[in-house]
Order: C-alpha cells, then sequence, then structure tokens
C-alpha cells in the first residue's frame, strides 16, 4: 500500500534532507550552473510542507497538492520540472487504494512528462539520469519494491551521471568540464528518492 | 489587437522592453512577466500564465522569451490556462522580436502574422 499518509511523510522527509543538505546543492550548482539550486528547492519544499492536506486519504492529492507548491516556488527549470512530475504522479492516482505498483506506474508518467516539458533524455546529466533508472526498477519490482532497492539503485545512478557530459541548461556551456562533477538537480533527485525509501522503511517497521 | 507576453530572467530587462515598446505602439497591449514571483532572476510558469490571460484582448498573444527555462515555463504556462486562449511562443530574439511583433501588432496584423515577424527578426543583419 502507498497511503495518503505516507505520502505526506514523502513530502516532510523530503523537505528535511533538502534543507539540511541546501549548501551542497548550492555549492554543486555554483559549479555548474547558477548556484541557486539549494535555496530555491528548500523554499519550494517548505511550501509544499505548508500546504499539506492532513485531511484527505487519497495520496494522489497530496503529491498533486505538493506539485503546485513547487511549480510555483522553486522557479528557475527545477520549478516546472519537479511540479510537473508530482503533478502529472499524483493525477494518476486514484482513489484511495494506492499500491506500491500503482505509484510506479505514476511516476512513469511523471517522469515521461519530464523529459518532454525539458526535451531531455537519458545521459544528459539531468534529474533524470538520477529518477528514470529508479522509476524502472520500481516498475519492474511492483509491490514487491523495498527501501533497499530505492537505494541501491539511486546510489549507482548518482555515479554515473557525475560521468556524463552536461547537454542542458546553463551546464551545457561547460562541454567536457562537466565531466567528472556532479549535477545539482540529480543530487535533488537522489535526495527524493532516498526520502520515499524512508518512508518504505518506515513502513516496514509498523 | 493582438497582445504581446515579454518573458526574461532578468525583471529588469522586461521591463524595460515593455517602456520600450509601448512607446513605439502606445495601442498595443504588451505585459511583462520577467523574473520570478518574487520579482527575483528566473521565470516563473504562473506568472506567465497570468500575464496571458490578463493580456488577451480576443485576438490572441504571442510571448516572447529569453532562453533556457523562459521557454519551459512558457510551454507549462500554456499547459496550465483553462479557458481557451490563442497562444504562440515565438521562436524569435527577445528585444528584436518583441520590437518587430510590437509594430505588426499594432497594424492590425493576425497573430500568426505577428509571430512571423517576430522570427523574421531573428536573421537581420545588423552588420553589413
Amino acid at each position: 500500500m502507498f497511503t495518503a499518509e505516507m505520502a505526506r511523510q514523502w513530502i516532510k522527509e523530503s523537505a528535511k534532507k533538502i534543507e539540511s543538505n541546501k549548501e551542497q546543492l548550492t555549492d554543486l550548482d555554483q559549479a555548474l550552473g547558477d548556484g541557486d539550486h539549494g535555496l530555491n528547492m528548500t523554499r519550494g519544499f517548505n511550501a509544499a510542507l505548508e500546504q499539506l492536506n492532513g485531511e484527505t486519504d487519497e495520496p494522489g492529492k497530496v503529491l498533486k497538492g505538493a506539485g503546485t507548491s513547487l511549480l510555483s516556488k522553486i522557479g528557475g527549470a527545477s520549478g516546472p520540472l519537479y511540479g510537473t512530475l508530482f503533478m502529472k504522479a499524483g493525477n494518476q492516482l486514484e482513489g484511495t487504494e494506492v499500491q506500491l505498483s500503482d505509484l510506479s506506474s505514476g511516476l512513469r508518467v511523471g517522469v515521461d512528462a519530464m523529459k518532454k516539458r525539458g526535451k531531455a533524455e537519458r545521459e544528459e546529466k539531468t534529474m533524470i539520469d538520477l529518477l528514470e533508472p529508479v522509476i524502472e526498477l520500481m516498475e519492474e519490482k511492483g509491490n514487491e519494491l523495498t527501501a533497499d532497492h530505492l537505494i541501491d539503485k539511486a546510489k549507482e545512478a548518482l555515479e554515473n551521471v557525475k560521468e556524463f557530459e552536461a547537454k542542458k541548461g546553463r551546464a551545457a556551456y561547460y562541454k567536457e568540464k562537466s565531466k567528472g562533477k556532479q549535477d545539482a538537480g540529480s543530487q535533488s533527485s537522489y535526495y527524493l528518492i532516498e526520502s520515499l525509501a524512508t518512508v518504505l522503511d518506515k513502513d516496514g517497521e509498523a | 489587437m493582438v497582445s504581446l507576453v515579454l518573458v526574461s530572467h532578468s525583471p529588469d530587462i522586461s521591463k524595460g522592453l515593455k517602456k520600450m515598446l509601448d512607446e513605439a505602439q502606445p495601442e498595443v497591449t504588451v505585459l511583462d512577466a520577467g523574473g520570478t514571483d518574487d520579482g527575483e532572476m528566473g521565470t516563473s510558469a504562473i506568472k506567465i500564465q497570468t500575464a496571458i490571460e490578463k493580456a488577451d484582448q480576443g485576438n490572441g498573444v504571442v510571448i516572447l522569451v529569453d532562453f533556457g527555462s523562459s521557454v519551459m515555463n512558457a510551454e507549462m504556462a500554456i499547459d496550465l490556462l483553462e479557458e481557451s486562449h490563442s497562444v504562440k511562443i515565438a521562436d524569435a530574439p527577445l528585444i528584436e522580436g518583441a520590437y518587430s511583433a510590437v509594430m505588426e501588432a499594432g497594424f492590425g496584423k493576425s497573430l500568426d502574422e505577428v509571430v512571423e515577424s517576430a522570427v523574421l527578426a531573428k536573421d537581420t543583419k545588423k552588420v553589413q
């Protein structure tokens, strides 16, 4: 099961991780971008936290609400990208009875919409390089998905993205000099996946 | 008349550009949607969406953008529109394109003609 409470925990945990790694995200973005990723993500997730609806028992509504906040508060390119991910995924999840396999299908729709929005493909050193391999694994594992699956795949993807040459955004100006440096968007996507893993872990204990 | 929405990362650039366009064709509705919701450097889909809704006089809106997330947020803004508006993003340089567009819009041209004039501004030679 993926309940509305788990969706709320996912947003809360993400906000916490983003906030405590704000400086790191800023430093990564300073090397290849404009250096505002830490601040923008913190602002966006704090807004998503504030609007969390404690009443609803529909996980889709929780994710959609968070997506709307992220869209309007993150700004730049990350706002419409993360906004699209959560809004589209949320739209896919209907009702209160949502399984982990439904969450995977929802995130698949979300990441496809993100790719379209950012006109991005794999190996262009973007959040897609972190999110899509993880979502593929989620689709494969279905309801058997565990926190360890998520963490292992996300770590592997994070290592890979470092070596890619940036093709999108301001980082693309650096061409081959971008190789070997971490992408700030992939790093923030990593924290989102790590947060989802924490939520699954807690659910397993309960 | 066709209206214009200007999107640049710098709110000062779109504000200054609007002033220039208002002097060239005062009858054309030109809205500045540059910067983030807080007036910082960046772009915002919500800000652009609101500007499109306000700007449209019934003959459509052309959006002029600088680069990067301006394009992405302009596309997202169009997707967010609840009522139907004729909107096009001009594949044109922001300043030169907006100047051509405001002239044509002021002459009462259609949305497609206004967009085309903006796109043509891309090929204008500055140094012979």
